[in-house]
């Protein structure tokens, strides 16, 4: 069998999307992209929504066609763009794998080989001979994703489907995974944005960016790319609380620093701030409120100290470590005048948690956007 | 194993498009027998469905142009209508059937690579295994009624492989023309209402006034479906009009087929 690989040449795709005119408009998703990947990579693909992650995955699986260059793919593809793509509800679970293999390329013949691994894998048991269409949706997924991973494919691309079914089966499918890229020689392209299952995956690293490709030889090489980007953030936007309440703004400008050389903190590090006030004009208290990457609040907090004003005040602010979870998370300074909140300073900075790892706990991915360290005081068994 | 590419090279040939059939004919295979397993697995009655439709249209139109309505001009009006009716009834149903698997196809073409033809010819082999059954009754029909003549009953293959193919052509054709408008998709039925009363299936082309019948020459499905009547009980078949209109629908179809697999590029772009 000759080698296996993927080669990008001059890649290039653009979206035509209707104007509300009438007319069309093309958006650019990537411009002039090259790559090579062999075989035994794993690549993770990482970066924000609507970087062009799955489009990249499309245009490997041969589902889209590029706008100018070319993709070249040698060996046979799974794509798990959709996890259970191709399944037939009315059909039962066994005929199914034999149909979605068939449907990716793999004979039935070839199939029957691993039926039995895939039904027990996927814990199915003795549906699998039920149609799919009454399966739980948690079966329903463990059972094409098992089928996928198990069939013989050379290349696997996978687009956020890494979170299938409870911890427990997800631990079991990204050892299974793992075994598949360092001991089959295959090559695996997964979009995430759990950067912890990326972690102990893959032995190279994609971003999107400007319609083009970064390439990363480690995570940590990413976040230090990141970090670059994020350490001077734009200035926060001033926001009013209410309407009624006095629209002057009591100082100028708000701002968060880190004293580091990036915003990205391991879970074991004290998460510093330098909160930096100017032109303070008024008499306020000061509170920080934070967010995650989903955008929700995970907490609000005020200080008592009043600020006095001053053309420039320092605060150096320490958020506890073994906190936070992975992720993200903006900053945004509240400011109170005569124990009302006045007004929101949005995006003054934004820091990042990596390696959740507790030491004295199991490596499990939990999800949330703290993970703080909580003991059991004691264990009482009554039989 | 497969290159994307962008120049002219590639799979948008006709040459290499066939291959590619032969290559994946396991798929299409298992692709037609699970339209048919999920069609009538979940039914009491299962396959006798499959018999069922054909023999109440049989029955109807025995019942119907043997006692109720007569033709002249025609050998045996029963059978004028029965397999006059079947020939069209490949054709339009091929034709349907196929153009919703367009409609259904978008949700697995994005997410699989898998060409769209292959998908049409899964469907056209299903509904073409339901066809053989109407096949069968209308030949015993032909037999009972002492019509049938044996020596050109090697005709209804090929009037049967004639149907779907030209079914096949105007599926083609309407996926080719579909990528930007879907509106070519919502022209299918229409289409077939009118085509069926301008082509003598239900009538008797002998029976229009003298001035519409030359008008005749011109649609040839009129041919298409003679065909089917000179294969059964060799109703009189004009080779020189009907033989044109047959040739002029196999080279509709083959360009048809062409236009497809050139414009599928196009397609494929705008996902």
């Amino acid at each position: 069998m000759s080698d296996i690989y993927i080669k990008a040449h001059g890649l290039s795709k653009d979206y035509k999307v209707k104007t509300e005119s009438g007319g069309h408009k093309l958006i650019p998703i990537l411009e002039e992209v090259s790559f090579e990947i062999q075989r035994g990579e794993v690549l993770g693909i990482i970066g924000a929504n609507g970087s062009g992650k799955s489009t990249l995955l499309k245009l490997i699986a041969g589902v889209t066609k590029p706008n100018a260059g070319q993709v070249e793919v040698n060996g046979t593809v799974a794509s798990l763009l959709d996890i259970g793509a191709g399944f037939h509800p009315d059909l039962s679970g066994e005929e199914n794998i034999y149909l979605m293999g068939q449907l990716q390329g793999i004979s039935k013949k070839i199939s029957k080989q691993f039926v039995d691994e895939i039904i027990a894998f996927s814990e199915i048991g003795e549906f699998i001979h039920l149609p799919v269409k009454n399966y739980s949706k948690g079966m329903y997924l463990r059972l094409a994703f098992s089928t996928m991973i198990h069939l013989p494919f050379d290349i696997y691309l996978m687009d956020e489907v890494l979170s299938v079914g409870d911890i427990e089966f997800q631990e079991k499918c990204k050892k299974y995974i793992r075994n598949l890229a360092i001991g089959k020689d295959k090559i695996l392209l997964i979009i995430s944005h759990n950067y912890s299952e990326l972690k102990d995956l893959c032995t190279r690293y994609f971003t999107l960016e400007n319609q083009s490709v970064l390439d990363f030889p480690s995570l940590d090489a990413y976040f230090a790319h990141q970090a670059t980007r994020t350490k001077k953030p734009k200035d926060g936007s001033y926001q009013l609380w209410e309407q009624g309440l006095s629209a002057r703004k009591p100082l100028e400008n708000a701002a968060v620093n880190f004293r580091k050389e990036s915003a990205v903190f391991h879970f074991d590090e004290y998460v510093s701030l330098e909160i930096e006030l100017t032109n303070v004009t008024e008499n306020v208290q000061l509170g920080l409120s934070l967010r995650d990457g989903f955008n929700q609040t995970v907490f609000q907090t005020y200080f008592s100290e009043k600020i006095r004003p001053s053309s420039s005040v320092l605060l150096d602010v320490i958020l506890p470590k073994q906190f936070f979870n992975q992720g993200s998370f903006p900053i945004d300074l509240l400011f109170y005048s005569n124990g009302q909140l006045h007004c929101i300073w949005n995006d003054c900075g934004v820091f990042q948690i990596v390696e959740v790892q507790h030491p004295k706990t199991l490596s499990l991915r939990t999800w949330g956007p703290t993970k703080p360290d909580i003991q059991i005081q004691s264990i009482a068994y009554v039989d | 194993m497969h290159k994307v590419q962008q120049n002219k090279a590639g799979k948008d040939r006709l040459r290499d498009v066939i291959p590619m059939f032969w290559r994946q004919r396991e798929l299409i295979m298992s692709l037609a027998t699970r339209d048919l397993k999920v069609k009538y697995k979940q039914t009491i009655l299962g396959v006798v469905w499959m018999f069922l439709n054909p023999l109440l249209m049989a029955t109807i139109f025995t019942f119907f142009f043997s006692q109720i309505i007569q033709f002249t001009g025609v050998k045996h009006s029963t059978l004028y209508v029965l397999s006059g009716y079947l020939g069209w009834y490949v054709f339009s149903n091929t034709l349907q059937q196929c153009t919703l698997v367009l409609k259904d196809s978008e949700s697995i073409v994005e997410k699989i690579h898998i060409h769209r033809a292959i998908l049409v010819l899964s469907r056209c082999l299903s509904v073409g295994i339901e066809h053989l059954v109407f096949v069968l009754i209308v030949l015993l029909i032909t037999l009972v009624s002492g019509q049938l003549n044996g020596q050109f009953i090697w005709m209804i293959p090929i009037s049967y492989v004639l149907s779907s193919l030209v079914a096949l052509g105007f599926v083609f054709f309407i996926a080719g023309l579909s990528i930007f408008r879907k509106d070519f998709l919502q022209i299918v039925p229409h289409f077939l209402q009118v085509a069926i009363w301008l082509t003598p299936v239900f009538y008797a082309k002998e029976m229009l006034p003298s001035e519409f019948t030359c008008l005749l020459n011109f649609n040839p499905f009129v041919g298409m479906v003679e065909l089917w009547r000179f294969a059964f009980y060799s109703e009189p078949f004009d080779i020189g009009i009907f033989g044109f209109h047959v040739l002029i629908l196999l080279i509709l179809s083959l360009l048809s087929f062409r236009f497809f697999v050139k414009r599928e590029r196009l397609y494929l772009e705008q996902l």
